[in-house]
């Protein structure tokens, strides 16, 4: 009887195919899910957390970036590295390794794009939502810009969902659409973000951050008025001002200072910064890769100031006093002197400035000379630059070497400025797009002695990794 | 009898526990079942009486027994039928007792009634013998003595006995099943192949039968002693294979299954049991995915199905399915050239055998994970009647087979002067010449490696309770210094049968191993020749001076100091088991309940001491890490087997499984110690806490499976297979799948047309046709995901939630693979010649496909299923008993051909790449490529077109204007004028067309040789070591080519300058694709048995002294360490890499096993 039974139930179970998609459901264990994020004030902070990795990776500010401009500039060699010798003499072609700026950028639009599409659904402070929107604003537009400069037109990406077919058929967009996005982003950044934010929350983009952008912005494109402009609003929020040590601008125990508008964040063991390593020569820093050496010339001809050297040197002297020499100039200005003790390669302290006010400085001295002529005011930007880079720190200046300006014409002071801006901004990711800008890539280089350099690279080609998957993509002319 | 019924009530109530407790989602509905249910299934319910003998054979038949009884004398008695029948022991006893009469069971299944004595209480002791009718044997006719006029008497008797050896060897052959024919009355030989058989007068003739022999019939003609030598059958049709859920003989099966048994398994020393099936079994792959230590293996069955979902088959290892991903033991989550290998702790020795199912008939009851076939592994287990004990123990040595040419000091210091002047802005010699120094950093870092291994088991048991315990120890030591395997293994096979109706049992092993893992073969080739290995206070030597910093500036690590100094090693305890129980719950019906484990609990610890340049730079790097990966299983299976008409035979298997797996990690790692002392003992001494991790994942697998063998006319064989799978990894609503298949088989040599002839023993012609599925993928791909990351914000470390980098699809489902298979097996001259062949064409639609997708959308991949592959190909196997006697020669060999094909890909795509290969030197994006019409993952390259020699010829041809003398050039395949990303072309394939395996037994008296080849054909490899030591930029050492380099006009067309940098770097091109075909003496076995019986030792029944040499000879032209590599695993996409690979070894190897 009991056998019948149980043969009864065997055969029911077996075949009684009730729903079992319950025991199926996936449950999130070491990730969150989108549906259920995105609802409170905390998450929406989190949220806007996630674009600031977009910043300090290696294909951003990490490394990528300061390698496409500063080699291609007479102030750093290639030295026996492959890829920093092809940028340094413009032989680099459609599958160089540098390019991964492309993925990094559209991977940064995309976490604006979802916090665009999540945050305003949230329930919380309306300020403070709206500071988080223009945040992502900000920083989905500054990726724009460098998109733009670096590769010209490029596909664009205002949304979350896209489907595999779409985005393999994504055209280039002409600039001037992406443009106007910029300006749309950042109009709306600079009128809701705060100035600035509690200790707790610095690293931030702020109100400032976004004027600067503008600045620089329109500076590239030539609207020198707006550029004077927002320069000027920057100047007059009364947030920024020089740090009076050269050397603080970099020092890691100083970081996130008065001077800093926008900075890429590292700390060491955590997000570690690469490019102290990269940049350093061996036996300074524990862990040296050589890669910062400075042209001869460049380096001589570098006026003798504290400013130098703090940004190059041919000795390492330790501040325990060991010194190394090298027979070729180095990248100085990023070794972390405060915190030499740490562990291993790519793991600095040091920030990377992206935005500072010595920079918003120099763009208003060059937008005013540009509307108006060498005016007191332009002067007086410039020469606040240039008297900081020639104080040390007991406070003697170095006045010879790098007096104040005066009585130059537009041309003289134009030229000047330009000048200015290479050495004050020296390997901080300026100097290939200052050339391009400034129309001087060519001229430059091929004084240099680099005579593969022409139109084709004011332009960066689009990775050929890229144009494998999306087929609409077209190359940049010449590196076909 | 008391007891027993005790037992059997306990066994149900556990067994429906069992049902109502662990089946999920059915709980609720068997409880709400009447209770008071009863249906019956006597048919002769209405009648109050029968006769005697009628209700005898009724028992016969229900219990599957032969009762004997005198069918004149008392079969027409009549009795009450309203008996207990909860038993066949207590039914007789409360039929027979009434009415005078006893019954005595003188053997498992045969019952002898008669009258009673009156005072007799003991049953006297019967000698005991064994039935050759097992469980699974459809019930034999039982000759009763009911024409004979006189009573029967088991009082008349006789007694035979006798010797059995094996004709070719003249060795006792124990465990011949003898049997009194036409009587259920048998006996088996003992460990020196005597037996004793006492049976009734009436018998006349002996069969005689043992697996791997011909049967065979012996007339008694009234001799009391029958002494007989069996032949061996050398591929015995009545062998039993093992098939899911179940096992047929060879003559029932209508798919396609090889088996390998244990002695070929032992056969070949190896680690791992997938090893063993390398070369053996015609359409299975096996690649070593490292030839380290305990490292990976990667197989493939009838080719590769899927493009990003797992390719390996399933192995079922005693009923517990294990889909073995390398990448699951592997703490730290990174790619490793050194895979540990997911089955490394099952010891060899102990298999019985393995089954690999490679058509969808044999395959579809496995239905969602049977798309690549499936590997049986099945463990031995105790027999009855015999305690053996076996000890294997065998001790050898390895080293590299190869090595490559490299530059010596003198010339690696000439050569990097060169490159370093060779750019832009040259720099000042960087080396003396002639260098002081010369270091051959590979004979530093190779070595000599000790391999042992000791196992031994004791088995036996007395038909009721039979049982297998072992113990292994395994030592490695790899040809790379520091490389070490280390393995303990014990086992314990129980098989326990309570009752006539109640069995249960388990399988288990546990398990342990220690693994030194040194992936540092880049290291070692390209480390400077001319450091030296120790500075002058004796240290090792580092590299630190920074003026010889150059190139990328990444500085080359002492390979001695890294390999004699740093810990890296991943330790794996791992139990693998199962219980389960077995209830008859009616004649032909069986039920099972399994519930079986797979946890595995892997650690990993690391250290980098101060005394390498890695180790310097950090302060000392400690890395402590787990995973603790567990399997559930639950399987409910019900078998009725039943046979009618002599015509029909039928089994049938139903049955539900559920398996979950649960996956949690965790990772901590530090640098900074004051001290190298503490190891990674004591992490907290590092500096501050950093890189602390943890993940984890669950799924989930719930199936309802189901076949039906159906035999007509023993000759006639159907069988039909499904099986529905449901798995959490799948979008809502796509989670369940169907896998139906179909298959039948003739055997044309039982047509009685076919009994005319001598020539054909066998001829079987198959069919299968079937579905399958492939689920391999990571777990939550349908669903967004949002994973946490870490920025500094307000100056300290903050959690961020990133979007995955993998855009969610919903709508992810089931990738399948439909199979058509036809095959053939022909057995000649009484089946010394036995030959299968098989055609197998598979189509598998819906593929997994992790797409790339344009970073313009800010994601890399998603996973879709899209496109369909073609798998086609045919296999052939041969065994052949050359000679027998005295010397005796047998050979197998078997060849298949797999043509891979990938049909089509999403609509608007006719071609997509594949993932990138990671830490690829060069400038190398996108190398691999999926194209409509190529095989699957073909190599994508630019095509080698000389060296250029002048700037003229550079101006003239204008295609790479950046280029400069001395450089590599490439072909302008589109004719445009100018090399870019279109100039690339598909220019090899990783996956070998033509595999194939030979081997050739000799024996003569007690010696035996055995040769086995194995070989690849028509296959690719793509050089990445080879490409990076050519790589002439003088950053590291390079191979020899560099000293044919170009150094002006007209020195070489191959090779290209040194130089540091300055042009388009060298581009991946077919320069380095060759041709990995080989043929290589796998193994070479010389034994020596001694002859035990002779020398009147019984206490031994075998003595086995062997030599085996494994790699002893290879044949090929690739120019690497060694053509059989695969850098990728068991990454479908990256088959055919070879990148710094671990070396492969020769071995030579001393063993001998013995048998009590």
């Amino acid at each position: 009887m009991k056998s019948n039974i149980v043969t009864l139930s065997l055969i029911l179970a077996l075949f009684s195919v009730s729903s079992c998609e319950d025991v199926l459901e996936e449950v999130p264990l070491d990730f969150v899910s989108p549906e259920n994020f995105y609802t409170n004030a905390t998450e929406a902070r989190i949220a806007a957390y996630s674009l600031y990795n977009t910043l300090v990776n290696r294909n951003s500010y990490n490394v990528a970036l300061w390698k496409l401009n500063d080699y291609a500039t007479n102030a750093l060699d290639g030295g026996a590295n492959n890829s920093n010798i092809q940028l340094d003499e413009f032989t680099y072609d459609p599958n160089f390794g540098e390019l991964g700026y492309w993925n990094e950028a559209y991977q940064a639009i995309l976490r604006v794009n979802i916090i665009l599409e999540n945050v305003p659904d949230i329930n919380m402070d309306e300020t403070e939502k709206n500071g988080i929107l223009a945040e992502a604003r900000a920083i989905r537009a500054w990726h724009y810009f460098n998109l733009i400069r670096l590769f010209g037109d490029v596909p664009l990406r205002t949304e979350v969902q896209i489907t595999r077919s779409e985005a393999a058929n994504n055209p280039r967009l002409n600039k001037e659409i992406i443009y106007d996005l910029i300006f749309e982003d950042l109009a709306f950044a600079e009128n809701n973000l705060p100035l600035d934010y509690p200790s707790s929350e610095v690293g931030r983009a702020t109100q400032g951050a976004a004027k600067t952008m503008l600045a620089i912005v329109h500076l590239t494109r030539g609207e020198f008025q707006q550029a004077r402009d927002k320069a000027q609003e920057v100047m007059n929020l009364g947030v920024y001002e020089l740090m009076a040590d050269y050397r603080d601008v970099y020092d890691p125990d100083t970081k996130n200072n008065a001077e800093h508008i926008l900075s890429a964040q590292y700390q060491k063991f955590r997000v570690g910064a690469w490019f102290e390593s990269i940049l350093s020569p061996a036996g300074s820093v524990p862990c040296g890769f050589n890669q910062g050496t400075v042209s001869r010339e460049w380096y001589d001809e570098f006026p003798d100031t504290y400013r130098k050297e703090i940004s190059v040197m041919t000795t390492f002297v330790s501040d325990a006093g060991d010194s190394v020499e090298y027979d070729r100039p180095h990248v100085k200005k990023y070794i972390a002197w405060s915190q030499l003790d740490r562990g291993g390669c790519f793991s600095g302290e040091n920030n990377f400035p992206i935005l500072r006010y010595a920079e918003v400085l120099l763009i208003f001295a060059e937008a005013e000379n540009e509307v108006a002529g060498s005016t007191p005011a332009a002067y007086e930007a410039i020469n606040a630059v240039r008297k900081r880079a020639r104080t040390w720190p007991d406070g003697t200046e170095d006045v010879e070497a790098l007096p104040d300006l005066a009585g130059l014409s537009q041309d003289e002071f134009r030229d000047a400025v330009y000048r200015e801006r290479e050495l004050e901004l020296c390997f901080e990711a300026h100097g290939w797009f200052d050339l391009v800008r400034t129309g001087r890539l060519i001229e430059v280089n091929q004084a240099a002695g680099k005579t593969n350099v022409s139109e084709t690279h004011l332009l960066y080609p689009v990775p050929q990794s890229a144009i494998d998957l999306n087929t609409a993509l077209t190359q940049n002319p010449g590196y076909n | 009898m008391h007891m027993f019924n005790n037992l059997t009530n306990n066994g149900w109530v556990i067994f429906t526990y069992l049902w109502f407790v662990i089946l999920p989602c059915y709980g609720q509905e068997l409880a709400s079942l009447p209770t008071d249910y009863s249906p019956t299934n006597l048919q002769y319910q209405d009648e109050q009486t029968a006769t005697l003998e009628s209700l005898l054979i009724a028992y016969e038949k229900k219990y599957q027994v032969s009762i004997i009884f005198n069918s004149d004398e008392i079969g027409q008695q009549k009795v009450s039928k309203l008996i207990d029948d909860s038993s066949l022991d207590s039914s007789l006893k409360s039929l027979l007792n009434p009415i005078g009469l006893t019954f005595k069971k003188i053997d498992d299944n045969v019952y002898v009634v008669k009258r009673a004595k009156k005072r007799q209480k003991s049953v006297k002791k019967v000698e005991r013998s064994r039935t050759i009718l097992s469980a699974n044997s459809p019930p034999a006719r039982v000759k009763r003595l009911r024409a004979n006029p006189r009573p029967h008497k088991v009082e008349m008797v006789q007694t035979i006995s006798g010797r059995v050896t094996d004709l070719s060897t003249d060795e006792p052959l124990p465990g011949v099943n003898i049997l009194a024919k036409g009587t259920t009355t048998g006996t088996v030989t003992d460990i020196n192949g005597n037996y004793r058989l006492t049976v009734a007068d009436e018998v006349t003739t002996l069969v005689f039968s043992s697996i791997g022999y011909e049967t065979l019939e012996e007339v008694i003609s009234g001799r009391s002693t029958v002494n007989l030598a069996l032949t061996p059958d050398i591929q015995s049709l009545e062998e039993v294979v093992v098939v899911g859920y179940g096992s047929v003989k060879r003559r029932d099966l209508t798919g396609s299954v090889a088996s390998i048994s244990s002695e070929e398994i032992q056969a070949v020393p190896v680690a791992s049991p997938e090893q063993a099936i390398q070369g053996r079994v015609p359409g299975v792959q096996v690649t070593q995915a490292s030839a380290a230590p305990g490292g990976g293996v990667s197989i493939r069955i009838r080719g590769s199905n899927s493009v990003n979902a797992g390719n390996e088959p399933l192995y079922v290892i005693d009923g517990f399915p294990v889909y073995s991903d390398n990448t699951l033991s592997n703490v730290q989550g990174r790619a490793t050239r050194v895979t540990p290998n997911a089955l490394a702790s099952i010891n060899p020795n102990d298999i019985e055998s393995i089954e690999v199912l490679k058509d969808a008939s044999a395959t579809a009851i496995y239905g969602a994970r049977g798309a690549n076939g499936v590997v049986l592994i099945t463990t031995k287990r105790g027999k009855s009647g015999r305690n053996v004990v076996n000890l294997n123990s065998y001790v050898g040595v390895q080293e590299v087979r190869n090595q490559y040419d490299l530059l010596n000091g003198s010339q690696f210091a000439e050569f990097a002067n060169e490159a370093v002047n060779n750019i832009p802005e040259p720099l000042p010699p960087l080396y003396e010449v002639p260098s002081a120094v010369d270091t051959d950093w590979q004979n530093e870092v190779f070595r000599t490696g000790v391999v042992q291994n000791h196992s031994l088991s004791f088995s036996g048991g007395d038909g009721n309770t039979n049982y297998l315990v072992s113990g292994e120890y395994y030592n490695e030591e790899g040809v790379v210094r520091g490389s070490q395997f280390e393995r303990y293994s014990f086992r314990f096979n129980l098989d326990k049968k309570v009752s006539e109706r109640v069995s249960f049992g388990n399988s288990l092993t546990l398990s342990r191993s220690d693994n030194d893992i040194r992936d540092i073969l880049a290291n070692t080739l390209l480390a400077l020749p001319n450091v030296p290995i120790y500075d002058s206070e004796g240290n090792y030597f580092l590299n630190t001076d920074p003026a010889l910093i150059i190139g990328s500036g990444s500085r080359l690590d002492n390979p001695l100091a890294v390999a004699n100094e740093v810990t890296n090693e991943l330790l794996t305890t791992r139990a693998l088991g199962n219980i389960y129980g077995e209830v008859k719950i009616l004649e032909g019906l069986t039920a099972k309940v399994l519930i079986g484990g797979d946890l595995i609990y892997n650690k990993e610890n690391g250290y980098t001491p101060q005394s390498t340049l890695a180790g310097l730079d950090l302060g000392g790097s400690a890395i402590q890490g787990t995973v603790e990966n567990i399997s559930w299983l639950n399987e409910n299976t019900l078998n009725y087997q039943n046979s009618w008409n002599e015509k029909h035979s039928i089994n049938v298997v139903v049955g539900h499984t559920f398996q979950r797996q649960n996956l949690e990690a965790y990772n901590l790692r530090r640098t900074q110690f004051p001290t190298d002392a503490t190891s990674y003992y004591d992490i907290s001494a590092g500096a501050e806490d950093q890189n602390i991790s943890s993940r984890a994942f669950q799924f989930t697998l719930n199936s309802y499976l189901g076949r039906i063998n159906y035999t007509l006319k023993d000759r006639y064989l159907f069988t039909f297979t499904a099986r529905a799978d449901g798995s959490s990894k799948f979008g809502e609503g796509r989670k369940y799948g169907f896998f139906p298949s179909g298959a039948l088989a003739w055997r044309v040599s039982d047509e009685p047309f076919f009994q005319n002839q001598e020539l054909l023993s066998n001829l079987k012609l198959r069919t299968s046709y079937g579905i399958t599925g492939n689920q391999e993928i990571p777990p939550y791909r349908s669903l967004n995901r949002l994973r946490a990351g870490r920025v500094i914000i307000g100056q300290e470390a903050v959690t961020s939630y990133n979007p995955a980098n993998e855009l969610p699809n919903p709508e992810l489902g089931w990738e399948q693979t439909t199979q058509f298979d036809v095959g053939l097996d022909i057995g000649l001259f009484n089946n010394r010649l036995n030959f299968t062949a098989d055609y197998y064409h598979k189509l598998t639609d819906d593929l997994l496909f992790q797409v790339p997708v344009p970073a313009n959308t800010g994601f890399r991949f998603i996973w879709e299923n899209i496109g369909q592959i073609e798998n086609k190909g045919f296999e052939l196997s041969l065994n052949s008993n050359n000679l027998v006697g005295d010397f005796r020669w047998s050979t197998s060999a078997n060849v298949s051909v797999n043509d891979n094909r990938v049909i089509e890909l999403a609509q608007d795509d006719t071609q997509l790449f594949a993932t990138l290969f990671p830490n690829t030197p060069g400038n190398v994006n996108n190398i691999v490529l999926v194209e409509e019409g190529a095989p699957l993952g073909s190599f994508y390259t630019y095509v080698f077109d000389g060296i250029w020699q002048s700037q003229d010829e550079i101006d003239a041809a204008g295609t790479m204007p950046n280029a400069l003398p001395g450089d590599e050039r490439y072909r302008d395949i589109n004719e445009d004028g100018v090399i870019n990303g279109d100039d690339r072309m598909i220019t090899g394939s990783g996956l070998p067309r033509i595999l194939y395996g030979f081997t050739n037994d000799f024996a003569y008296k007690n010696f035996e040789l055995s040769l086995f080849f194995q070989g690849v054909a028509q296959a690719d490899i793509l050089n990445i070591t080879r490409q990076g030591l050519e790589l002439l930029d003088g950053d590291a050492n390079v191979s020899t080519a560099a000293l044919d380099r170009w150094i002006g006009p007209g020195t070489s067309n191959l090779v290209p300058r040194a130089t540091s940098g300055g042009s388009p770097g060298p581009l991946l091109s077919d320069k380095y694709i060759e041709d990995g075909s080989f043929l290589r003496l796998r193994t070479l076995t010389f034994a020596y048995n001694l002859p035990t019986a002779d020398l009147g030792w019984s206490w031994i029944s075998q003595a086995r002294f062997y030599f085996t040499g494994q790699n002893l000879l290879t044949f090929t032209d690739y120019q690497g360490i060694d053509p059989e590599v695969n850098a990728g695993g068991q990454a479908q996409l990256l088959q055919g890499f070879d990148q710094w690979s671990y070396p492969m070894q020769k071995r030579y190897i001393f063993g001998v096993n013995l048998t009590f």
